[in-house]
This record gives structure tokens, sequence and C-alpha cells, in this order.
């Protein structure tokens, strides 16, 4: 970006998915109905708070004339005094730089008896040299607290004399709470908390939400700033690839996206380190040696290095220590580093607080957990090979690019593992108290026919062959009850039976699941059911019931087990069933209700390129004529996902983006979700008349189109990008009629 | 009967020149329906009518060079008119609120009809 001449910021073709951010940062000011104007953007380091921040600054600087906008950094000072006149100093001369229209001057580095000079050649800035007047007769004292008030005043000052009051940027917020200068001070932490307080408005950035807890600031909202989402950064990576000259593949970019934690520093440094390699970046294995260069020897871990300043061993131990607990989802305490590590516990605590600082853990009611992300902790577990366990360079650099081969191979199917335990989710949350037919959950009374094959529910029954299932009220993975479960997992449901909200009708649903090529074997089935023997040993005053689901179905020999054990037994087609038969009888609390009944769902993804619109549009005329929406109807639809695919080319961020275009088709409609990677989609056009010509306007038209074919259109603020969501009834808006003659 | 030329492609008929746009009127196909009609303006032709008839999918970008041929057309004192909308197509030209601006007519012959042209006549 050209800064304008203000606090440097990336270029533009380096910065991107925060564009909704900054648009309500700057409207932040204006928003006078909200109970509170005061926002504190917390993030981790690198996360891009400070190109806000001053994007932010810069925006206000130009773009309005309402508020005055006054960036500040916090670093650490020697003392208070430091800190007086450092702030003062920013807040007199970027005031003076917004009213003079001078963006240069708000970033000189200018002593105070320059900026007093300032002041007093304009009557409208004047009154302001009396600050600097009492910061200089404070220092002569050596009053540091006088210093310090009255450099907080400042902007509350200006606020009380002007029509422009000042808009406050903090950045680093959080190295108040920890400055030096501040230590042991609780009055000063106290002046500033008031002082902050006391604004209509501003913004604070840090990385710690401690800030907000402990009272710096307590009237501000807290907005966390996330990484950049998978999709995002894919396509962001796509395009530093392309502008580097360095070929990339979709199998080393997702691996990548997925990895660098949407963290846009990462995302620069690892495609330079490809270009510095002169590597391309096409499959997983090119993936690994590239990460492993960059965080090894590379620009991540340089600046990893002069991060991550460890006073000794003893923090790097338990940071390590940290960092491994936190790969195994386990929280550690204080107690427990000091036993696994042989360190006293003065020494853990000295640790703890060291690395906390840093931001690297977090410690919180007697737990210490790893906060640093998987970037750091792969370098930590290099570094520490090499420094602390004697391991060469080469050895632990192989040993980081196995465990990422390892991994990566792992997601790739996990995905895919992970629908089928998506779908037993989906249904036990729409248990619901409902009666299905018993032919669902029992194996061993098999579908008739045609109903098995299209994994149709069975046709109605009497109400003996029911089975009632229960009301769920939440559901978790048996993993925080098994130290190291064998097997598939296994999911808890908990809940009430028949609406008895007692303990007696209180009631465990143990649902195993097994999703493979190969059907549920005996052996499975005897782990299945050991495992689910000693979990309901933690619901003994409970009712427990066993269900299993298998995928491909049971053997013989697993359906005698189960049977004999008493346990449900569900298969692909069956579960498909009880879905749709939940569907069918549920009400609100039904399976996507409002879509009235058996829903498809079906996905395009296209790049942005000429003609590639088609494709979405042909898909959806395909999923339209198996409705049985009429031709009409069935024009309407095609031409607006063409309409919704062009527009999302146009507003996606990058021209390398993707486009994904879901079809759900329900009973009585078709929904149609388009959604790009970028800004907006483009605000709804107004139709008017050119007044001279008599004719319309030339361009614009995509949006009233869409409006005009579907019956409902709406738009989607999302993470990293911007969706369109269009609905088309059966029925209705197709009707005929012919074209009229002049 | 005349047969129906290929699409993309015009016909004189009479003072009247028939333009016939492809299946997708997009960006491409429309910039090449703009420069056939340029092309016949300055060679003198002031009758114009498009026909619809083979045209599936009408996007917004071909619409706006649609509203844009009218307006040269109608900046040169001529006359355009329209044929052949498929139900769809002629509810998008509706939504833009081009129905209220220019004729449109159920086929070609009609619309050659009311423009004057002969119902004879070679393809250009």
């Amino acid at each position: 970006m050209n800064s304008g001449g203000l606090f440097s910021t990336s270029s533009d073709n380096q910065f991107f998915g925060r564009a909704e951010i900054i648009e309500r940062l700057f409207a932040l000011p204006s928003e006078k109905s909200r109970l509170s104007s005061a926002v504190y953007l917390c993030g981790k380091r690198w996360a891009g708070k400070t190109e806000i921040l001053r994007r932010v600054h810069k925006k206000l600087f130009f773009e309005q004339t309402a508020v005055t906008p006054v960036y500040y950094q916090f670093k650490d000072y020697p003392d208070t005094a430091g800190f007086a006149e450092d702030f003062l100093k920013e807040i007199l001369k970027q005031t003076l730089a917004f009213r003079r229209r001078s963006p240069g001057l708000a970033v000189s580095p200018m002593t105070l008896d320059a900026i007093d000079r300032l002041l007093g050649a304009h009557r409208s800035t004047d009154g302001l040299r009396e600050f600097i007047q009492r910061h200089r007769e404070a220092q002569k004292t050596g009053d540091q607290t006088a210093a310090f008030r009255n450099a907080l005043r400042a902007p509350l000052s200006i606020n009380s004399n002007t029509n422009m009051p000042v808009f406050l940027i903090l950045d680093d917020l959080d190295l108040a709470h920890r400055a030096v200068c501040f230590e042991g001070r609780p009055g000063i932490k106290r002046d500033l908390s008031d002082a902050l307080n006391a604004l209509p408005f501003f913004i604070a950035a840090g990385r710690e939400k401690g800030v907000l807890d402990n009272g710096i600031i307590n009237t501000a909202e807290l907005l966390p700033l996330d990484g950049l989402d998978e999709e995002v950064s894919f396509v962001l990576l796509a395009e530093l690839c392309a502008r580097n000259g360095v070929e990339a593949g979709a199998e080393a970019l997702t691996a990548a996206s997925r990895k660098l934690e949407g963290c846009p520093f990462y995302m620069k440094n690892f495609v330079y380190s490809a270009k510095k390699a002169v590597s391309g970046l096409l499959s997983l294995n090119d993936f690994a040696r590239v990460y492993a260069d960059d965080i090894t020897d590379g620009n991540t871990a340089q600046a990893l290095r002069s991060y991550i300043k460890l006073d000794g061993l003893n923090s790097f131990k338990v940071l390590k220590e940290c960092a491994d607990d936190s790969a195994g989802n386990k929280a550690t305490g204080a107690e427990e580093l000091a036993g696994t590590l042989f360190l006293s516990a003065p020494e853990v605590k000295q640790s703890i607080k060291e690395l906390c600082a840093l931001g690297l853990v977090e410690s919180s009611l007697g737990a210490v957990i790893y906060t640093g992300g998987g970037v750091t902790a792969d370098f930590i577990s290099y570094a520490y090979g090499v420094y602390a366990k004697g391991l060469s360079p080469g050895e632990a650099r192989a040993g980081l690019i196995n465990g990422l081969l390892r991994s990566g191979f792992d997601t790739r199917y996990s995905r895919v593992r992970s629908k089928l335990k998506e779908e037993v989710e989906g249904v036990l949350r729409g248990f619901d108290g409902q009666k299905v037919d018993k032919t669902l959950l029992r194996f061993s009374t098999p579908l008739t026919g045609l109903e098995e094959s299209a994994g149709l529910g069975a046709p109605p029954s009497s109400k003996d062959d029911k089975i009632a299932l229960p009301q769920i009220t939440g559901f978790y993975g048996a993993k925080s009850l098994e130290e190291s479960a064998a097997g598939p997992e296994l999911i808890v449901a908990e809940g009430f039976d028949e609406g008895r909200y007692e303990d007696a009708g209180s009631v465990v649903w143990l649902a195993a699941i097994k999703d493979s090529e190969a059907p549920v074997t005996g052996e499975d089935a005897e782990n299945f059911l050991r495992r689910i023997g000693i979990l309901k040993e933690n619901f003994k005053d409970k009712k427990t019931v066993c269900w299993v689901i298998g995928r491909e179905g049971f053997t013989a020999v697993a359906r005698k087990i189960l049977d004999g054990a008493g346990a449900f037994t569900t298969d692909g087609a069956r579960l498909n069933g009880l879905k749709q038969s939940l569907m069918k009888d549920g009400g609100e609390g039904g399976l996507n209700a409002g879509l009235g009944g058996a829903v498809s769902e079906f996905e395009v993804v296209i790049p942005s390129s000429s003609m590639a619109e088609l494709v979405a549009a042909n898909a959806a005329d395909g999923i339209a004529v198996n409705m049985g929406f009429d031709e009409n109807a069935r024009g309407a639809i095609k031409t607006a996902v063409v309409e919704a695919c062009i527009n999302a080319f146009e507003h996606g961020r990058f021209k390398t983006g993707r486009v994904l275009a879901r079809f759900i088709a329900g009973k009585d409609r078709l929904v149609i979700h388009v959604r790009n990677g970028g800004t907006d989609f483009s605000a709804p056009v107004l139709l008017r008349q050119g007044a001279s010509a008599g004719l319309l306007k030339r361009r614009g038209w995509g949006l009233e189109l869409m409006k005009g074919l579907m019956d409902e259109v709406r738009f989607e603020k999302l993470s990293g990008g911007a969706g369109i969501v269009m609905t088309k009834l059966l029925g209705r808006k197709g009707d005929a009629s012919d074209a009229k003659q002049a | 009967m005349q047969n129906k030329p290929n699409e993309g492609s015009v016909k004189k008929r009479g003072d009247c020149a028939v333009l016939y746009p492809g299946g997708y009127l997009n960006d491409i196909e429309g910039e090449k329906l703009e420069g056939v009609c340029e092309d016949l303006l300055q060679k003198g032709c002031r009758k114009f009518v498009i026909d619809f008839s083979k045209a599936e999918l009408i996007n917004s970008i071909g619409i706006s060079i649609i509203i844009g041929v009218i307006q040269k057309v109608r900046d040169k004192n001529g006359a355009i008119f329209l044929s052949g909308l498929k139900k769809v197509n002629y509810d998008i030209f509706n939504i833009v609120g081009l129905t209220r601006q220019i004729s449109v007519f159920k086929n070609e012959e009609e619309a050659l009809l009311w423009a004057g042209g002969d119902s004879g006549g070679a393809l250009m």
C-alpha cells in the first residue's frame, strides 16, 4: 500500500482478507448507538494487527474530518517520564499534522521544542502548548507522575476544546501492561486505565486478552483477530507463488494453507523459501522440504529466534513440554511439569512467567496451556533436538520432515474419515425424542427390497416396531474418557428419555463408528464392546445404550456378537434412512428444517476464468431438472447462477481465486450458495434511467437480475470472503407468460 | 420459408439487418455483436432486428452491451427491434427496463413487418 506518507504499511498485493475489519474499525467513531465505541483487537504475533491499525489510521487521516486520528505504538521505556514525553509528542504532533493535512509531519521524528514552535505558529493550536510547558515543569521538579498524568490528559483536553476529538489507535497495548517503567506502580496503571476509559472511542491492539481482564481497559469490546481461513490462505499462497515465479500445485498449497495458521507473515516467508531454493511447490514432499527449510534456516526461523529469547535451558524444557502436551490436547500443571522435567517448583514458576511474557503459554486456574501455534511448536521441536538433545541439524530436520509427511498423509484421508462421524453427529442432534422404525437401528431386522438399496426408510409399521429415541442434550468424543483409544472414535451422547428430565430419565448413547471400506468384523465388534464396557463405568447411574455404525455394514459374526449384546446396529444405508425419517417426522427440531424434507447437496468449485460460470449453471440446471422445475424456472436459475458467479469473480480478491457453488435440493426449493474469497459482493444497483439519453445505465445489472429471477436473495459475510444465497421455490415465479408484442 | 442462418451471423432483409447472437450472450459474444453493428452503421444501415431465438443464456454483461448497441443505433437516428426472446430472457430484459424502451416481437418475421423490411433476403 502506498502509505501516503504516513506510518508504513505493506503493499496492497501482500495484504488481504482484512477489509471487513478495517471498514468496521473505520466506522467506529460514527457508531453512536453502540454501547461501547472502543475495540480491543487481540491476535497472535504476526497476525497483522499493526498493519490493520495503520491502515485504519490512514483511512481516517485521508477520508474523513470528524475525528483526529492518532496512532501510538507502545514500547518499553526507561522510565515513566520517557513514556510521558513520547506519548505527548505523538498526540500533539499528529493532531497538528491532521489539522495541517500534512502526513509527513505525523511521522517525522521531532523534539518537543520543535513541536512547541509549530504549535505556536498557529492560533488554533497555540492552546496546546500548555501541555509542553507543564511537561517541562514536571521534568524540572523530577515529578514523573505529574508528567505522566499531563500526557494522558492531552487527548481529553483536545476533545473538550475542539470539534475534532482525538481518536486514539493504540498498538501493542499489552506492553503497557508489562512495561518495566510501569512495574510495581499500580497507581500509574490506574491513571492509564482511567484516561483510556474516559475517551469516547479508541482502538487498541495486543496479544493478550489480560489487558481487558486486568482492568487496563474495561469498556472495550474484544475483537479476536484469527488467522485467515484455509480457503483464503490457499488463494493467497497461489497469488504469492504466481508473483514470485514459483510453480505451485494443489497438494502442496493445501498442506501449506492448513499448516501456516492463516498467518500472512509465515506464508510470505514460505513462498520466499521456495523461490530461494528454486523449488516448485507441487507435492506434499515439496511442501515438507520448503517448510523445513523456512523454519530451520529461513526468514521464519530468524524471526522466531529473535523473538523467543529464553533465559536458560529450563524455560526451553518447559516450553517444549507444554508444546508437546498441546499436540496431545493436554493441559499441564506446574507441579506436573516440575515432576516430569526434574525441576524445582520455583524454577518452573519462573519459566512459566517468562514464557507468559513472550505470549507462548497461558497460565490459568493452575493449568499451563501452550499458545504459541503449530509453526512455533515445530521450530521449538527442531531447536530442542539440536541444542538440548545434541542431534545434528540434518537429523533434526529429517525428523521434522518425516513428521510433516506423516501428518499430511493422515490429513488427506481424515477429512473423508470424519464424514460418517459428522453424519452420525447430525443424526444424534435430530433424535429429539422421536420414534423411528426398529429396522433402522437393528441390522437383524432387514429392510425390504428397493428401500434397502435406495437407503430409504422402511414402510410404515405398527407401534411395536418403533424405537423411541432420546432427546440428546450434548455429545462429545470419548477421547477424554479413554487414555489411549485403540480403534475408531466413540461418541458419547447424553440426554433424556421420553421427556423425563430427571435422574431416572437420564440416558447415555455410546456410538461406535467404523468408516472404512470394510464391514464391521467380529474382532471390531468385540473391541467395541470391550471399550464400551469400560466406558459404561463412567455412567453407572444412567441407562446406557450401545450403537454401532458401520458404513459398509457388518459381517455375520459381527452381527451375531452385537445382537447378542443388545447393541443397535446401523449400516450406511440405514443411517441415511434414519436421517430421512427424522427429517420427515421432525418439526423445527428435525434435520434441515425449512428445506421441507429430503435434501441432497452438491458442490461445484470453479476457477475465476472465462466461461467457467457455465459449469455451475449447467450443474444447477441438471439439479433443477431432477427436482421438477419447469423450463422457465430453470432458465431463471441458470441465469442467476451465472450472475452470482460473475459477481464472485469480479469481487474476489485474487485473480487466481476459486468460487464455490453449493446446491441444496430440498423438497420444495433449491437453495444455492455462491461464495468467493474476496470482498463483498457489489451493493445493490439502483434501477434508474439516464436523464439525457432516455435509456438505461450500462453496467451493474447482476444483482437486479438475481433478485428479479429468484424468490429470495441474501448476502453473507463470511470469514475471508463473501457469499450470496439464492432460493428458488418449486411452483412460484416460473409462471409462463409469452413475450409481448409491441 | 427461409432457413435460419447460423448463430452469430447477420442477414440483410431489404434495408434492415437482422443479427443473430449465439447461445451464450456474454462479453465475448456481445462484443462481436457490437462490432458487427458498428460496421453496419458505418455502411449506412439504419434498421436493425436482433433475433434472440438461438440465445439460451444472456448475462448482465451481454445486457450492457445490448444497451450500448441500442444507444449507438439511436445516436445515428436508427431503429432497432428485438425478437425471439425466450421467456426467461424476456424477463431479464423486463427487469432491466428494456422492454419499456424498445419494441419486442415474438419472432423475426413480425419484427421485420413492423420495421418495414422484406420477408426475403440473403445472408450478409
